[in-house]
């Protein structure tokens, strides 16, 4: 009830991140977006009126109008990009973590991208072990618990690197930088579902997976999550 | 005899495609099969050698093709892409899917999309005697049920269960093995395969899939050319099913396939567990242990040291060299020049100091040929054994420092034997820059066995103190060259990702088979070289051109590195074959010549000093001729510098070796 009610006493905070996030994708994508454009591609919200939201925009200096497009300010920056890092987190958390289909994916993230604080922004991010990327391949723009000092990794999902060696895990999530990376790894057996075992970090890192024995560049081994199994 | 006509006769079988995982032992099934008459040729418009040859013992005479190695048929690397290619080209062929039994579920992944594309298929299930020692079991026989195929379980190195293959080769059939794919995927895969030309008939399913999973080099299959615009659709339709999948559609699809072959599995593959460990395990463990790794490395290069510098270029050297060559052919070859050649010129041609016979091959076959055939048998041992993948996961880090990841490992060992051959092998790693770098270094510093045993020789007869000067500044220089050279050239390192196959006993035949095979390739490669820098030397030592060279080449080499002036000759050969040019400081190091100081810089120069002609024109043609001159235009020079600054810093600290 509770959440609901903030959720409807803010309609137009809503509508004002669904723009800059809106914005912040298509600067991704490289294609500049027009008030037009925009209110064909936004996925969320009324289907017209987004011209009088993009006008509020304006008028808070969060967004400004180049030769008809629309494009982020230095204050619109920061905000946009907190949007979109909140969704994409609960993009992996839903669907690579909790294994919903992706329509459900979709509608919840974009719930759940205005109601996160930032602590539990960072708590999400730091559970899931510091995502690089969203399940379409997107990056995750990192926030400050990205880092490596505040980094302390949660017992329930951990990097493969995170291991002790003679541990094992199932494989929840990979996220190479590299696409091809991941059919490589697939087709070597390493995909969500998996059993992975780590035979040993030092002088590289060796895992087995099944009765295939593979050793890994320590960046490889960053990108694989998995859940800690306990016992052999 | 009766083989001739057989093989003059056309197959009347189709062909027969090897397929499987890498370090199956498809090579040694082809052997098997085809015994001799095998062709090594590189795929059109690759690097990547396919190996054919006709198969005399199956019915029809069939000719047999060894695809590279492949972990699925959505290529990622350019041998996976050639495994793939070659599928499609060769459509009427009979699929022989290697696969290794312990790991089965790569195998029938790999099944799964042989049966997508249609293809009549028979699985040989090889290396059952490591899956006995894991204590995996395979039931074949319902394996067999339920994918519909003959499943043929063998021992490919001990020749168990490979006679079943020619009487059930009539029965190979398409793999019943049904991927549920997610609807859209399956919905998608109808659409795109509408749009595939009809000749490729029952494979069309498959090829949508690969497609659909972003495979790229698809449209410039030659038999396979997508309708004008099809491309673009296909592009679009896997992006939108990506978007509607929530994550790549090569994903989903692998995921697709996996649960399919992890539900077969449970039915036919059992693991007993509480195995013990075994020894093999253990040592394949220790050796790439981050501290027992190091005194098993130290060991083997020991008992390399031992096998190929004492035995080979001790024992044999002296056996061929004194006994052979100094007591039977070299008297044998004066004696008869002397009566058959009444020209002096023509005697000396063949017998003098610069003689064919004296020089030539004396060099040649009974210098180097013992310590090159000694080392291909230790090679060949460390190959297949599976120590070659650990020691990469040992030097990894170090080669990090160097641009390179410890896939480099592999040419850089191989260098030691054959720095040609090596260069040659660059191909396995995966960006250009890593295989410009490996082939700088080969040329630069990597010694290969020829010279190593000449070196190794010379070095034996002094203070331990000039092995170890003559190690560090090569080892040093490597380094160094490589790191500056990791900074300097253009592009992208590749990631660490190598598969370490089980410790293995090698089979005895195996070694055998590649040793001469390699060993003829250096003679037919070296022993022309080796006539044709005697030939130069002769002629240059007839017209007195030699003496003259000497005195041009004086402050250089008397100068500088502080040589005798005869060194002159072996630098000039040393052009031809830096081994040949090793040899030539051998003498002289014999007669006295060099004194210790002066015999660690010149064989730290000849060592550095520009490859052999043969590495300078694989380089060519691997690396163009661009890059391969700006190479050697740095090696020479940068090698005497070397030599240069060794010398005045040994005469500086008044080193006596």
């Amino acid at each position: 009830m509770n959440g609901k009610r903030s959720f409807d006493s803010r309609p137009a905070a809503i509508a004002h991140e669904e723009v800059l996030e809106e914005l912040w994708t298509a600067r991704e994508g490289g294609t500049p977006l027009t008030v037009a454009r925009l209110a064909e591609t936004i996925h969320a919200g009324p289907g017209e009126g987004w011209s009088e939201v993009v006008r509020e925009l304006v008028e808070r200096r969060l967004v400004r109008l180049a030769n008809g497009e629309l494009e982020l300010t230095e204050t619109g920056e920061p905000e946009a990009r907190q949007i979109v890092r909140r969704h994409r987190l609960a993009e992996v958390l839903f669907h690579q973590v909790l294994e919903l289909p992706m329509e459900v994916t979709e509608a919840e993230a974009c719930n759940l991208e205005h109601v996160l604080t930032p602590q539990a922004t960072a708590a999400v991010c730091s559970f899931l072990g510091h995502p690089p990327l969203c399940p379409h391949g997107r990056s995750i723009p990192p926030g400050e618990c990205c880092s490596a000092l505040s980094r302390r990794v949660p017992s329930l999902i951990c990097r493969l690197a995170d291991l002790v060696p003679g541990e094992r895990g199932r494989v929840v999530l990979v996220a190479p930088r590299q696409r091809e990376r991941l059919h490589q790894l697939a087709d070597l057996g390493i995909m969500p579902g998996a059993m992975l075992g780590l035979r040993q970090r030092k002088p590289s890192i060796v895992v087995e997976v099944d009765q295939t024995v593979l050793a890994l560049e320590d960046e490889i081994a960053q990108a694989i999550y998995l859940q800690p199994m306990v016992g052999p | 005899m009766s083989r001739a006509p057989d093989l003059a006769a056309r197959p009347t079988a189709p062909p027969v495609l090897l397929v499987g995982n890498p370090n199956v032992g498809k090579s040694v099934i082809f052997g098997a099969l085809t015994r001799t008459y095998v062709t090594v040729a590189n795929y059109p418009g690759t690097t990547v050698e396919i190996t054919r040859g006709r198969a005399l013992s199956l019915p029809g005479a069939p000719d047999v093709i060894d695809a590279p190695g492949t972990n699925s048929l959505t290529p990622q690397s350019d041998d996976e892409r050639v495994a793939r290619d070659l599928l499609l080209a060769e459509p009427d062929a009979v699929v022989l899917q290697v696969g290794d039994t312990k790991n089965l579920r790569r195998v029938l992944y790999l099944t799964a999309q042989l049966g997508e594309l249609g293809r009549r298929q028979l699985l040989v299930l090889n290396l059952q005697d490591e899956a006995l020692d894991l204590g995996v079991r395979v039931e074949a026989s319902e394996l067999e049920r339920r994918l519909g195929v003959p499943v043929i379980p063998a021992t490919a190195t001990r020749n168990q269960g490979l006679d079943a293959i020619p009487g059930r080769l009539h029965q190979a059939t398409v793999a019943r093995l049904e991927c549920a794919y997610p609807g859209v995927v399956e919905r998608a895969a109808l659409e795109v395969a509408a749009l595939l030309p009809e000749e490729l008939g029952n494979a069309r399913r498959g090829v949508a899939l690969m497609l659909l999973s972003g495979d790229r080099g698809f449209a410039q299959l030659p038999h396979c050319t997508l309708p004008e615009g099809a491309a673009e659709l296909v592009e679009r339709r896997r992006r939108e099913l990506e978007r509607a999948l929530g994550t790549s559609a090569a994903t989903a699809i692998a995921r697709a396939r996996q649960r399919a072959v992890v539900e077969l599995l449970q039915q036919v593959f059992h693991v007993q567990r509480g195995r013990g460990v075994t020894l093999r395990d253990r040592l394949g463990d220790l050796s790439m242990h981050p501290i027992w790794g190091v005194p098993v490395l130290l060991a083997v290069l020991f008992l390399a040291y031992e096998f190929v510098g004492v035995f080979g270029a001790g024992t044999l050297v002296r056996l061929v060299e004194d006994g052979l060559f100094g007591k039977v052919i070299n008297p044998a070859a004066t004696a008869l020049a002397g009566r058959v050649l009444p020209w002096e010129w023509a005697r000396s041609l063949f017998v003098g100091p610069y003689g064919v016979v004296t020089m030539a091959l004396t060099y040649a076959i009974a210098i180097v040929l013992p310590v090159v055939g000694t080392f291909f048998v230790l090679f060949g041992v460390l190959e297949d054994s599976g120590y070659l993948p650990r020691l990469a996961v040992m030097l990894n880090r170090i080669f990090r420092g160097m641009g390179l990841n410890g896939k480099a490992v592999l040419p850089m060992i191989l260098g030691l034997g054959c720095d040609t051959m090596a260069t040659l092998t660059t191909r396995i790693l995966p960006t250009r820059k890593e295989r410009v770098l490996v082939t700088l270094l080969l040329a630069l510093g990597v010694p290969c066995s020829a010279q190593l045993g000449v070196v190794l020789a010379m070095l034996g007869s002094m203070a331990p103190a000039g092995t170890l000067i003559w190690g560090g500044v090569v080892a040093g220089t490597l380094f160094g060259v490589g790191w500056a050279a990791a900074r300097l050239v253009p592009g992208k390192g590749s990631q660490f990702l190598l598969e370490v196959p089980p410790m293995r006993v090698p089979s005895l035949a195996n070694i055998l088979v590649k040793t001469v095979a390699r060993t003829e390739w250096y003679l037919k490669e070296a022993l022309p070289l080796f006539v044709l820098g005697t030939l130069l030397l002769f002629v240059l030592d007839v017209t007195a051109i030699l003496p003259r060279l000497e005195a041009l080449a004086r402050p250089l080499v008397v100068g500088l590195l502080g040589l005798p002036a005869q060194a002159t000759d072996a630098f000039l050969v040393g052009f031809l074959r830096r081994d040949y040019g090793a040899a030539g400081f051998f003498v002289l190091r014999r007669g006295g010549e060099l004194d210790g100081v002066q015999s660690v810089v010149a064989l730290t120069v000849i060592t550095l000093f520009v490859p052999c002609i043969a590495n300078f024109f694989v380089m060519i043609k691997e690396r163009g001729l661009k890059v391969t001159l700006a190479m050697v235009a740095f090696i020479v020079p940068f090698a005497f510098a070397v030599g240069a600054a060794l010398n005045w810093a040994l005469r500086s600290l008044g080193v006596h070796l």
